[in-house]
This record gives C-alpha cells, sequence and structure tokens, in this order.
C-alpha cells in the first residue's frame, strides 16, 4: 500500500509536468494547427455497453444483481470550435442490443438472456482538439432505456433493471486516421443504479 | 469454468508472473519510426536499444522538462549512452534495466481490493557489434527471476535465480536480410507493450509461466531458442522464425514450431500486417494468424489494431478455436507524456455459450526524463455471458521502469 501511494504521488507530479511544459517546449507548428473546419457533423456506429442495478422482488423478499447490456448505435454529432483548440459537441444516438440479468445474486435465482433493448441517447461535451487528428471532450450525457425483463413464472420473481431515463458523464477520445473517418472511444459513467458505461465506434464527417 | 474465474484472477495470472519482459512500442509509428531497426539491435523490436534508439528516446521523445532552454536536443541525446557523454568502445554496448510495478486489484471493492508490488524485470546486458558496420552482432541479457518458482524449473538460491533471458546472434549476409540465432521472443503480431494485454497473454506471449505448479497455463515462454530471418526493402518488412522451445521451461512445454510477420507500409506512418504460428509441445498444440495494422497520425500520436484467431489443442481434447481484437487509439499530449485507450476483446471459442471478455484500458505512457519511464493504467474488465452477469473487474497498475 505504502508503495502504491508512492506510485500515485509520482503519477500526479508526471502529470503536472506534463501539462507544465505544454506551453514552453512544445512548438505548435510539429503538433499541427487544426485545419479541419470549425464546425461540421459526423455519423457514426459504435459498440455499447453497460451496467445496471438488478432488483428481483418475489413476495416479501427481495434481491440484488446486475444487468450488462450490449448493443450497437448509430449516433449523429455536430461539433462547433468557438476557437482552434476548443469547442463543443452535440450528440444523439439510437442504441438497441441484448442484456444478460441475473445469474450472481445470492437469495432469490434468476437468469435471463437475449432480451432485447433499444435506447435513445444524448450528449452535450465540451470538446478539447489536440491535433487535427485527436480530440478529447467531457460531458453529460441522458439515456433513456427500454428494457422488459420477463417475469420468473416458476418462483413468481419480477426483476426490474435500473430507471430507465438515466444521465451520466461522457468523456470520448477520437483519433482520425484520414480526413474523414475517425476512431471514437468513449467512458463514462451513469448516475443512478448503473456502472461504467463504453463505446467503440468509427465515425465518417460530411 | 465461471465468469469470475475468467476475469478476476485474469489480471494477476498475466501480470505477475512475468519477468525480464522485452519492451516494444510498436505505437512510435506516431513519431514516423515505423520499423523497429531503427532503434532495436532486434530488428523485431524489443529488447536492448542501440544507439540511435537511446539518442532518439532521450533527445525526441522523453520530456525536456528538467533541461534548461539552452540545452538542445542534440545535447540531451549525446548524454544517452550507458555512461552518458563518456564514450565506451564501439564493441562495448551494456545495458542495465529495472522494471516493477505495483498492481491493485478491484480498488475499493472491500475483500476483493488488493495489492501487490511485483518485480518485473531486473536485468543486465551487453551487446556487442563485433564490426563497425554492423553486419556481426552478438547481444545477451540477464535477468534476476525474482519468483523462480514460476519460471520454469523450479529454482532456488540467488545463483539460480540469475537467468540468460535473451541472447542472439545477429549476421546480415546481404544488404537489409538479417539472420538472428539464439534465445529470442518468437516472431509474432504487434508487440504491445502490455504483456498482460488480452492479445498478449492468450497468443501465450504474456510470458506466464508454463509449470506445474501453474498447470492451468499450457503455454510455453514466449522467448524460444530458434532462428530467425528478417529482410526489409522499401515496403516491405517479413521475418520467419524457426523455434524449438525455450530451455528454461519443463519440457513438456518447450514449444516446437515457426512463426512469421510481415508489414507492408501502405503510405507513409500506415502499415498493414499479417502474421501466423504453428507450434506444438507435450501439453498444448497452437495454431494462430493475425491481421494487424498501425497509423501514425499527427507527431506521437498513433492508431494500433489487431485481429487474431488462435486454436489451442491440449492432449485428450478436442481444439478450441476462438478470436481476439485490439484496438488501441495512441495520443500524444506533450513531449513525453503520451494518454493511450486500449480496447481488447477475446472468446475462447466461437460458440454462443462462451462468454466475451472485454478489457479497457485507460493508460498514461510518460518518459519524464532521459532513463526514466512512468505506466499508469486503470484496466476495465467485463464478460458477456448467457449465464449470468456479474460484475466487472477493475485494475490499477503503476510500473516504473529505468533503463541505463
Amino acid at each position: 500500500m505504502y508503495r502504491f501511494k508512492i506510485l500515485s504521488i509520482l503519477f500526479m507530479l508526471c502529470s503536472v509536468s506534463a501539462l507544465a511544459q505544454e506551453s514552453s517546449s512544445d512548438k505548435e507548428s510539429q503538433r499541427g494547427h487544426p485545419k479541419v473546419p470549425t464546425a461540421y457533423t459526423t455519423v457514426s456506429v459504435s459498440y455499447f455497453s453497460w451496467q445496471e442495478q438488478l432488483t428481483l422482488t418475489s413476495g416479501a423478499s427481495k434481491d440484488h444483481g446486475l444487468v450488462n447490456l450490449f448493443g450497437d448505435g448509430f449516433s449523429i454529432e455536430h461539433e462547433n470550435y468557438f476557437k482552434p483548440h476548443h469547442g463543443t459537441i452535440m450528440e444523439g444516438s439510437f442504441l438497441y442490443g441484448q442484456a444478460t440479468a441475473g445469474g450472481t445474486q445470492s437469495t432469490l435465482p434468476y437468469t435471463t438472456t437475449n432480451i432485447k433493448w433499444t435506447a435513445l441517447q444524448a450528449s452535450y461535451r465540451y470538446s478539447y482538439r489536440w491535433t487535427t487528428a485527436v480530440a478529447t471532450s467531457i460531458g453529460l450525457m441522458a439515456v433513456d432505456r427500454q428494457l422488459s425483463l420477463p417475469t420468473n413464472t416458476a418462483t413468481n420473481t419480477s426483476a426490474e433493471a435500473g430507471p430507465s431515463l438515466n444521465y451520466g458523464i461522457l468523456i470520448d477520445f477520437k483519433l482520425r486516421p484520414s480526413e474523414h473517418w475517425q476512431l471514437r472511444q468513449m467512458i463514462g459513467t451513469l448516475a443512478t443504479q448503473a456502472t461504467t458505461y463504453w463505446s467503440l465506434g468509427f465515425g465518417y464527417q460530411f | 469454468m465461471g465468469y469470475k474465474t475468467l476475469l478476476i484472477p485474469l489480471g494477476a495470472l498475466a501480470v505477475a508472473l512475468f519477468s525480464g519482459t522485452a519492451q516494444a512500442y510498436p505505437e512510435f509509428v506516431g513519431y514516423g519510426y515505423s520499423a523497429c531497426m531503427t532503434c532495436h539491435y532486434n530488428g523485431l523490436g524489443g529488447g536492448p536499444l542501440n544507439d540511435y534508439g537511446r539518442a532518439l528516446l532521450a533527445g525526441e521523445i522523453s520530456s525536456r522538462l528538467f533541461f534548461s532552454k539552452s540545452t538542445t536536443d542534440d545535447d540531451i541525446a549525446a548524454e544517452s549512452g550507458f555512461l552518458g557523454k563518456t564514450e565506451l568502445p564501439k564493441w562495448l554496448r551494456p545495458h542495465i534495466n529495472y522494471r516493477g510495478m505495483q498492481m491493485r486489484m478491484n480498488p475499493g471493492g472491500g475483500a476483493n481490493d488488493t495489492s501487490q508490488y511485483y518485480q518485473m524485470q531486473e536485468d543486465i546486458g551487453v551487446t556487442v557489434p563485433i564490426d563497425s558496420k554492423g553486419k556481426y552482432l552478438f547481444s545477451t541479457t540477464w535477468g534476476h527471476i525474482s519468483r523462480p518458482e514460476d519460471y520454469g524449473h523450479s529454482r532456488e538460491g540467488l545463483g539460480q535465480r540469475i537467468v540468460s533471458e535473451e541472447y542472439f546472434f545477429r549476421y546480415e549476409p546481404v544488404k537489409k536480410t538479417w539472420i538472428y540465432v539464439g534465445l529470442m521472443e518468437k516472431a509474432y503480431g504487434l508487440r504491445n507493450v502490455d504483456h498482460s494485454s488480452y492479445q498478449r497473454t492468450y497468443q501465450g506471449f504474456g510470458q506466464t509461466p508454463s509449470t506445474p505448479k501453474n498447470p492451468n497455463n499450457p503455454n510455453g515462454m514466449d522467448r524460444a531458442q530458434g532462428v530467425i530471418v528478417n529482410t526489409a526493402t522499401e515496403n516491405w518488412d517479413i521475418s520467419g522464425n524457426y523455434f524449438i522451445g525455450n530451455p528454461y521451461n519443463d519440457p513438456d512445454y518447450q514449444e516446437k514450431g515457426f512463426s512469421g510477420v510481415s508489414e507492408y507500409q501502405l503510405a507513409e506512418k500506415k502499415k498493414l500486417g499479417a502474421s501466423v504460428l504453428s507450434q506444438t509441445s507435450q501439453v498444448l498444440t497452437k495454431q494462430m494468424a493475425a491481421i494487424h495494422y498501425r497509423q501514425g497520425l499527427t507527431l506521437g500520436s498513433a492508431i494500433l489494431a489487431e485481429y487474431g484467431i488462435i486454436q489451442d489443442k491440449t492432449p485428450g481434447s478436442s481444439a478450441t478455436s476462438g478470436s481476439y481484437d485490439l484496438i488501441e487509439g495512441f495520443m500524444y499530449l506533450s513531449r513525453g507524456y503520451n494518454f493511450r485507450v486500449i480496447v481488447e476483446r477475446y472468446n475462447k471459442e466461437f460458440k454462443s455459450n462462451v462468454p466475451d471478455q472485454w478489457r479497457w484500458t485507460l493508460g498514461l505512457l510518460m518518459f519524464p526524463f532521459p532513463r526514466f519511464e512512468v505506466q499508469t493504467n486503470l484496466i476495465n474488465q467485463r464478460a458477456f455471458a448467457d449465464s449470468a452477469a456479474g460484475p466487472d473487474s477493475w485494475i490499477f497498475q503503476g510500473q516504473l521502469h529505468v533503463s541505463l
């Protein structure tokens, strides 16, 4: 544990020094000024996944487990850069996929799989464009998810996932291998009865 | 096998047991250095750096925060030798490497929250360029094995803990074609710096030992005695490897076979490649094939991708065939500081009832000053299975590397 703390301190010092030298030693000409347009629209196809808490009820008994959601989605986002490196992003997505619920809880037996779900997602983010090819953004997202888990009729156990409308924080990392195509990796967390959110996708900029 | 069995110990299994890891950075294609031979004595990457590689790491890639403005990059590069500015004879190129890692599993996870420090690399070695043009060259690296019970034969006592981890004789019979003979990492795939990644682990290159004390992993060591022929043209880089096993492995785990890796340069800083491997030991027959791609973006940033198929067969059981993917975004933040996001998926078998394992890594790769490297990784692992929805596992790694 002691060494862990030492490493953590070292990590922070290194990170601070990275920022400290940002303006002093890097040549903007080396890093490349953004030459992409100041405003543009990108369409993406992505793989998504996150987890939600599972609440099981059978009479007076209650139990908790997990729901794994994974699937694909189509997104459209509009980026607007008010400074060469600084901008905002508005994004809307339609997601669909499958869910697996239960299997790890201890009291009420319940497992179901291949349950279809759909969701609408919206986010608004601040974006920092490191170079013409690399950008990072962070902001808020909202997910409105439709998922109906079946009741286990044998044990009369009803199941419910987290709230259908959830909010969270989203960070994305974009790398652009060509003028129009981009790789997009996103991580976030949903606020209520849910955990880490991941997405991996490819986008085309118009 | 339950998802917990698959996920939770995986990080520990893959990370805890390796030592003497040769490090290579295919991500440096982002700096325009797409050929491993540019920086390494071994043209396939990893192992000791040559003079140019040392100078480049110090004078171009490492941060210069602690140097005055009047100190030029050339000045910094000139101090990158083993003894700094003091020049050694051209036939003598020693190296010393230390790498240690603190790994914390499931931070905040109560009883599952564990933390341990691992001595990964305590190496000393020397490379001897026999002639001035480097046509003939010999390199060897010796390492101290911190966990001898996990390194091939059970070894006790300090003297028996010092092993020759890598050695090779390199000969260039015709221009741009090299022959390597010795104990080397097998020629296959992108030499991802993270040996705990799914990619390296399931390829069998995680350096997870293969001993009777660790019977769950039938893979041998990633290094094997053999011959590698490497040839490079303007756009092609092709290597073939015939190997006969690692002498430090228990005999049953010594793998014999061949592998090959090739890369074609589509355009500047864009390399598309393919790899194959076929090997057999007494406990495992393994066949693999992969396609891989890496592309440099703006200065220092890069994208890496690999897709591979792995077929494993153990005696008395039918073969299992599965696949893996790796996609890495490597972002240059400022000189010496890089951020990366690595997404990996592994499926042991092409069957719907076999879980898909996902691993997402957020990490910093930092070179705060020459000879000094710091890595931090936050890793999330999640499995998608029909049988259950299990909890994620989390790993935090902090790694120090000092190279002289």
